[in-house]
Parts: structure tokens; C-alpha cells; sequence
């Protein structure tokens, strides 16, 4: 069976091989008898990484220990659901799951634009099929995950594996790293098509155009990707945050940093022509970024927490980065002429200003977490000092940068396209700036002294309330035009731009997140070995261990403490940490206990026991406003599934009956003044 | 009941005014921890290291909370760690030497993109300029829109 396995992925590459020359070549001969059996190549390759696929599950499923891979991510009595996690739990497995799902994109990519976009769809086919390629020989000739277990010339079996790593064994986990991969791996399809489009000179912005919803729906996929790992973080690391700036989390956001970049400025070409260079620049330094946060992984560049799986491949990644950023750049600079600028602005005072800001805010922001990350090593090469930048240096970095980040959030919508009138501005602004002021004022008056927590709440009012302004405004129109009830009139409005509302409930949700980051200011800790009666107090709380319940099974052994929860004297709950000590790997986990609350988390940990072993250390944190943070995480997918739904009103533009020319098919009505 | 409600609130003020103390001593220590690698293999701070008695964080904490009881200001507490264990164990550049780069950078990047905006408006504007000098729009465009704008403004009526 392994060998079958190892066969489908060397057929696989062969086949991903064959589908990057075949593309090429029938391109530049014109021979559309390659193209077409290019497109069937991508569909073969699929169809061999899906059936190599298949049997590392199988062999996962069935425990055939005989295979090292399986041998060191599972074991018998792990649960079926972590069973299926272990296909991306260790470096080979997830290198075959992301050749899998590069194929997956590859072929869905090839097959819905092969008739749209005929011209440039050989490019496209080579482009994915060429990074498809570079998995699947990592994982044909450095990371083959059906290799066996050798004792002289027999292939022998282990008794049992080794298991899952206990942090993994949790049901976040079966869901983060795919959508994280979604998103890495998605990044691919809008680089293609522009590569594709600046290969074949494209005109106007059609790799755009057809690009959009694939970018919004991977970044989708990579936002929820690192929501999950961050509340994955909060829920089973047990130290009471949820990002700890780890090279690998930073890795994770730096795509989703620059892809978001690229999904503002990316209007700017779309409605003016504009930033055409720099919307290339964007999406493929958000696709070298998603390459670097493999390398990061997998790679072992720098340490990290995450790192599961560390080998040396790391030396593959940096010569298939620079091959790729220097195709890229040629490709780019040799197309200068073709990528000019149909540029125009009326104001400084205007949209498109602000996109600009916008643009450079993001991407200092994500140099800033890049060079952070990245000084370590940097350090130790020009200095010889070996350091860990951690979360100290990234906050003091990156939060002034994320408070200025927001504050565009809150001005930006409100400027006009070309120019807006000082009196448009103080209608715009007048009262989201006094309301806000106010609200900053109210809180410095209730005590609250923490600076940058004072600047952010107070920004999180401005921000929200513009938002809900612009709500409220365009859904009075539609009200008085239409005589609509007000819900029914915003929902009518939302539909009617949704991109636009939609983008604008994620501005909320942002909104709703720097409100739970912010809360992280007025956080408190407590930690204590309690004996059964003995108590903990931690601001108004009181936490009382009343008993200990142990349990063992076939995967781990457990302990639960059982803690009544009392508010200012009341009894609240009682609360169940626990602390589990997997028999496979040998190794403690702490499962907590929350109490979730707008107001604030009461997360109580079972950090381990004493030196003399008879009693639990508790560990207790109080977190205020945290649950905001998921709440934001909700609306942000929310925000964009209604941006990704189509416009409810389609009609000819007035522009194009007015200068009597024929009306795009695509161009939908602008209700307002976007 | 009334004595309940007020026994209870009693109690959680005396027991928290009773471990104040070793709340403040905790907290002081975490503070500083916070500015300290664990280096065990956690990838976490001294502070938020979860190993229970693990052999890097323990003495240190011992270390830090000697030096508060000495009345040590927090810098030379950290100073004396760094020099006792290592640089590897700083979670942040050095404000010295190559360190100044590390922390520089960031807002030398995000200074330099900001400078960098008003030559690009301004060579936008230019360029509009340049447009408009070279080709105004033809009268009869000019009247198609107005018609039209005329024609949804009676239709908004």
C-alpha cells in the first residue's frame, strides 16, 4: 500500500512537471493540443495527490505502524477526529495535505477560467501547476511520509505510535491548520492570473476582475485560520492570551497583512487606474510572504513553538523564494510600460489619499512584525548576539502603528472619491469626533489611565459610529425612496453594495477586536497551590478548590480540579480545569476552564501540582473584554460573505449611456457616493 | 441572609488584604519576568512559562524576587539575569550597539512610506493636470451627462 502511496506522489510531481512544460510550450508554439493536455495533466495530478492522500489516511485510520509517519504522529486509542488531524500533524503529512490542496486550487483554477480566459490560461496552468510541483517533490524527495520502518532488511511494525502532540488533540485543531492552508495556498490563484496577466499583457484589469473573489474568499480563509490558532492558543496553551508573537503565528499574518492591503488598493485600479505596479508588488509579496510562512514552519529558520515539525528543507524554500522573486521581478520591470498609470487626482483631501495611508500603515506594519521576527537571526549574523524578539518588542512596535491603522479605518469611508469639501469633512466628522471625545472623556473620568487603551477605546467609538452613520444615512435614503420599514431598508441597502457594506461590517468587527485587545491593558493573574477549603482571590473573585477528580483511560490520564467560582461573595459556578498527562507521548497538557463574559473571562488553570505532589497549583486570570475579540472574528466572516454576495441591482451605468458607449456587463449601481 | 450578605464580602476583603502582599510580590515578579526568555523549551517568558517546577524559571523567579526584597530597580534585576544566563535570554534589542537598528527600523520604514506620499500625490496631480490640458472633454460629453444627471434628478422627484 505505501508503495502505491509513494507512487501516486512521484506520479503526481511528474505529472505537475508535465503540465508546467506542456502549458509553456503550447503557448509559445500555439498548439492547442498541449494546452488542452496540460489542463487534463492538472486534473491527473489532482487525482494522484487526492489517492496518495487517501492512503496516508487509510494507513492513519487502520494504525499501520509498519509506516514512520504514522508510527510518530498517531496512535491506537487516539479519537477518530485526531486521527484525521495527524495527516497534517507532522512535516511530511503536511506537505502531502498542502499538495492536495494546491492541486484542488490548481485544478478549480484552471477548469472555471479555461474558456473566460483563454489567453492567458496556460500561464495560470504552468504558474500553479510549477508550485504544485515544488511540494510535491518536497515531498517525493525530502519528506516522503509512507517510508517504513526498518530493522536490517525487514519492514517491522512499532507496537503502538507515539501519538498525536497532546497541544493538537483539540477540536480547533482539526479546523486551524486547514484554514490556514487554505488561505497560504489560495494566495497562488491571484498570483497566478496576475503574473499570467502581465506575461500575456493583459489590458484593463480583467486578472483583477476575476481574481477578486478568489483573494477575498482565501483571505477569508487565512483570517479564520489565525482567529482559530489564536483562540486555539487561548483555550489550550493555559498562560491566558491568545497571541504570543511566536515566529510562526507572525508568519501566519504577514500574507493576510499584505493581502488586505492589496484588497483596498486594489479599488483604487479598479475605479481609477490606478497603483497597477503596486497591486502586482502586493499579491505577489503576499504570495512569497505565504512561502515564507511554510519556509517558517517547516523550514526551522527561526524557533518557535509551533514547530512540529522542523528538517532541513528549509534550504528549498529559499531557492524556490528567490527563483520566483526574481521571475517576478523581471517580469514586472520589463512591464513597466504596460503598467503605467492612468493616474489622476483632483484633491489631496480625498479617497484616494487615504487608500495611499492605508497602504503604508499595513505595510509598515508588516515590516515591523517581518523584521522583528526575522532580527534574531539577523542579530546573531551582524552582531553574534543570539536573542528572542517576543511580545515586549512587538507591542511597543506595533501598536501605535495598529492605533494609527485604526483611525484610517474610521476616516477613510468618509472622504469622497477625487475630492472632498471642507464642508462634507465637518458634516462627515463632526459628530463622530465630538461623540467619541466625549466617550474618551467619560472613561479618563471613570479612572482609566492606561494610555494607549484610552486612545483605543475612544478610536473604536469614532470608528463605529462613522460606520454606523454611513448606515444610517444611505438606509434614510432608501427609506424615503422606496417607503421601506428601517431594518428592511438597510438590509435593501447592504445589497445593493454589498462589497461595500460588507467591507464596512468588517471595519466593524476590526472595531470589536481592537476593543478586546485593548481590554488585555486591565488584565490579572493569580497563581497558588491550593489544598481541598483553601481559597484564591483575584480583584472580585474568590476561588475555592473543593475537590479533586482523577480518571485514566487507554490516551491519557486525567485530574480535574473542581473550584467554586465567588463574585463579591456570591457564588457564581463551579469551575472544572483539568490537567492531562498523555501516556503515548509523555507529556502534560493543562485543558482550562472559562467562564465567558462581554465584560470579562474568568479562565482558571490547572497548572500542574505541587513539589510534594498532594495538592493542585491553580492559576487564575481575569480578562476583560477578550470575548469582544470573537465576537469581532464572527462579524469579520460575516462582513465578508456579504461581501462576496452578488449586487441585488444590476443596470446600466449612467456613464456609459451617457457617453454612448456599451455598458459593462459587471458594473454594478453605486447607490451612493462610493 | 443579611448576615451572609455582609459576613461573606468580609471575608473576601480580609482574605484579600491578607495575601495583598504576596499579590504585589507575584505581580512585581511576573512584570519583570515578562522581559526574560524561558529558555526550557516552552518558547514562553519566565512569566508565562507553564512547566510546572521547571528548572529555568524557578531560580530565576527566586533571583528576581530577592532582588525586589533588596529594593533593586527592575533594570538591574534584568541586567543581572541577562549577564548570569545570556543574552539568548533578552525577549527584546538591546537600546545599544546593533540593538538601536532593531527597534528603529520599524518607524523608520513606516516614517519613510509616509514621506513618500506627497511626492506620489503630487505627480498624481501633476499628471491629472497634464491630462486635462491635453485633452478636455468634448462638449458633447459634457451635455450627455448633464441631460442624464438632469433626467435622474426629475426621476427622483
Amino acid at each position: 500500500m505505501e508503495n502505491l502511496g509513494y507512487l501516486a506522489v512521484l506520479l503526481g510531481f511528474l505529472v505537475s512537471v508535465y503540465a508546467v512544460v506542456a502549458a509553456l510550450a503550447g503557448r509559445l508554439r500555439n498548439n492547442a493540443f498541449l494546452e488542452v493536455s496540460a489542463q487534463r495533466a492538472v486534473l491527473s495530478a489532482w487525482l494522484l495527490v487526492t489517492a496518495a492522500s487517501g492512503i496516508l489516511l487509510y494507513a492513519i485510520l487502520t494504525d499501520d505502524f509498519r509506516l514512520s509517519y504514522v508510527a510518530s504522529r498517531s496512535n491506537a486509542d487516539l479519537d477518530l477526529i485526531y486521527k484525521f488531524a495527524a495527516w497534517w500533524g507532522g512535516q511530511e503529512g503536511s506537505l502531502l495535505f498542502w499538495s492536495w490542496i494546491a492541486a484542488t486550487y490548481t485544478f478549480v483554477a484552471v477548469h472555471t477560467g479555461r474558456k473566460r480566459h483563454r489567453n492567458m490560461i496556460s500561464y495560470v496552468t504552468a504558474i500553479m501547476a510549477g508550485t504544485q510541483a515544488f511540494f510535491l517533490g518536497l515531498v517525493a524527495f525530502a519528506a516522503n511520509p509512507f517510508a517504513v520502518i526498518m530493522s536490517g532488511p525487514q519492514i517491522t511494525a512499532m507496537p503502538d505510535g507515539n501519538g498525536l502532540n497532546p497541544l493538537l488533540q483539540h477540536p480547533m485543531m482539526a479546523i486551524h491548520p486547514p484554514m490556514l492552508y487554505l488561505g497560504y495556498v489560495g494566495f497562488t490563484v491571484p498570483f497566478a492570473f496576475a503574473m499570467a496577466s502581465l506575461i500575456t499583457r493583459q489590458p484593463g484589469e480583467r486578472w483583477i476582475h476575476t481574481t477578486r473573489i478568489w483573494t477575498m474568499v482565501t483571505w477569508l480563509f487565512q483570517g479564520i485560520g489565525i482567529l482559530l490558532g489564536a483562540r486555539w492558543a487561548y483555550v489550550v496553551l493555559g498562560w491566558g492570551g491568545y497571541w504570543g508573537w511566536d515566529p510562526v503565528e507572525n508568519a501566519s499574518l504577514l500574507p493576510w497583512i499584505t493581502g488586505t492591503a492589496f484588497l483596498h488598493s486594489v479599488m483604487m485600479q479598479e475605479k481609477k487606474g490606478m497603483m497597477k505596479i503596486w497591486n502586482i508588488v502586493l499579491i505577489s509579496a503576499t504570495f512569497f510572504l505565504c512561502i515564507f510562512g511554510t519556509m517558517m514552519t517547516r523550514g526551522g529558520l527561526v524557533s518557535s513553538v509551533h514547530a512540529f515539525a522542523e528538517s532541513e528543507i528549509g534550504i528549498y524554500f529559499v531557492w524556490y523564494l528567490l527563483l520566483a522573486i526574481g521571475i517576478t521581478t523581471y517580469l514586472i520591470l520589463s512591464r513597466l510600460d504596460y503598467l503605467q498609470s492612468e493616474a489622476e487626482l483632483d484633491s489631496v483631501v480625498s479617497r484616494e489619499s487615504s487608500f495611499l495611508f492605508n497602504n503604508v500603515i499595513l505595510l509598515a506594519s508588516c515590516f515591523a512584525v517581518l523584521w522583528g521576527t526575522l532580527f534574531p537571526v539577523i542579530s546573531e549574523y551582524v552582531s553574534g548576539d543570539k536573542i528572542t524578539v517576543g511580545a515586549p518588542f512587538f507591542n511597543k512596535v506595533n501598536v501605535p502603528i495598529g492605533l494609527f491603522l485604526l483611525f484610517l479605518t474610521g476616516v477613510g469611508p468618509l472622504f469622497a472619491w477625487r475630492r472632498t469639501s471642507t464642508e462634507s469633512l465637518r458634516r462627515n466628522f463632526q459628530w463622530p469626533a465630538l461623540a467619541s471625545a466625549a466617550l474618551g472623556a467619560a472613561l479618563f473620568a471613570a479612572g482609566i489611565r492606561h494610555f494607549y487603551a484610552l486612545v483605543c477605546f475612544t478610536l473604536c467609538a469614532f470608528v463605529a459610529i462613522t460606520i454606523a452613520v454611513e448606515f444610517y444615512r444611505g438606509a434614510r435614503v432608501i427609506q424615503a425612496g422606496r417607503g421601506l420599514a428601517f431594518v428592511p431598508a438597510v438590509l435593501d441597502l447592504t445589497h445593493r453594495n454589498t462589497r461595500r457594506y460588507g467591507g464596512y461590517l468588517v471595519h466593524m468587527a476590526i472595531v470589536l477586536m481592537f476593543i478586546g485587545f485593548a481590554g488585555a491593558a486591565f488584565n490579572l493573574v493569580q497563581q497558588q497551590e491550593l489544598a481541598v477549603g483553601d481559597s484564591l482571590a483575584v480583584g472580585n473573585y474568590e476561588f475555592t478548590l473543593t475537590g479533586v477528580t482523577e480518571a485514566d483511560n487507554a490516551n491519557y490520564y486525567s485530574a480535574v480540579a473542581r473550584v467554586d467560582v465567588a463574585k463579591n461573595g456570591d457564588f457564581l459556578q463551579t469551575m472544572l480545569p483539568e490537567r492531562r498527562f498523555y501516556h503515548a507521548s509523555e507529556q502534560p497538557t493543562s485543558r482550562v476552564d472559562v467562564r465567558y463574559r462581554l465584560r470579562e473571562d474568568v479562565y482558571v488553570v490547572y497548572a500542574g501540582q505541587s513539589n510534594d505532589g498532594k495538592n493542585p497549583i491553580v492559576q487564575v486570570y481575569i480578562n476583560p473584554l477578550v470575548n469582544w475579540i470573537w465576537i469581532g472574528a464572527f462579524l469579520l466572516v460575516f462582513g465578508t460573505l456579504v461581501a462576496l454576495v452578488p449586487n441585488k441591482v444590476r443596470r446600466s451605468p449612467v456613464r456609459a449611456r451617457a457617453a454612448g458607449a456599451a455598458a459593462p456587463k459587471e458594473e454594478s449601481v453605486a447607490a451612493t457616493n462610493v | 441572609m443579611l448576615q451572609r450578605m455582609y459576613s461573606l464580602p468580609a471575608a473576601v476583603a480580609l482574605l484579600a488584604a491578607s495575601s495583598a502582599w504576596a499579590d504585589d510580590m507575584y505581580l512585581k515578579v511576573r512584570a519583570i519576568g515578562n522581559h526574560i526568555e524561558c529558555t526550557c523549551g516552552c518558547s514562553s517568558t519566565i512569566a508565562t512559562c507553564n512547566m510546572v517546577g521547571c528548572h529555568v524559571r524557578v531560580p530565576i523567579n527566586e533571583e528576581i524576587e530577592a532582588g525586589i526584597e533588596a529594593g533593586r530597580s527592575q533594570e538591574d534585576i534584568l541586567a543581572a539575569v541577562y549577564e548570569k544566563y545570556g543574552e539568548e535570554m533578552r525577549v527584546e534589542p538591546r537600546r545599544e550597539g546593533f540593538g538601536i537598528v532593531g527597534w528603529a527600523m520599524p518607524f523608520v520604514s513606516l516614517l519613510a512610506g509616509l514621506a513618500v506620499i506627497p511626492f506620489v500625490v503630487r505627480r498624481w496631480r501633476r499628471n491629472a493636470r497634464a491630462q486635462a490640458a491635453a485633452e478636455p472633454v468634448p462638449a458633447r460629453v459634457v451635455d450627455r451627462y448633464s441631460e442624464e444627471i438632469e433626467r435622474q434628478l426629475k426621476e427622483m422627484e
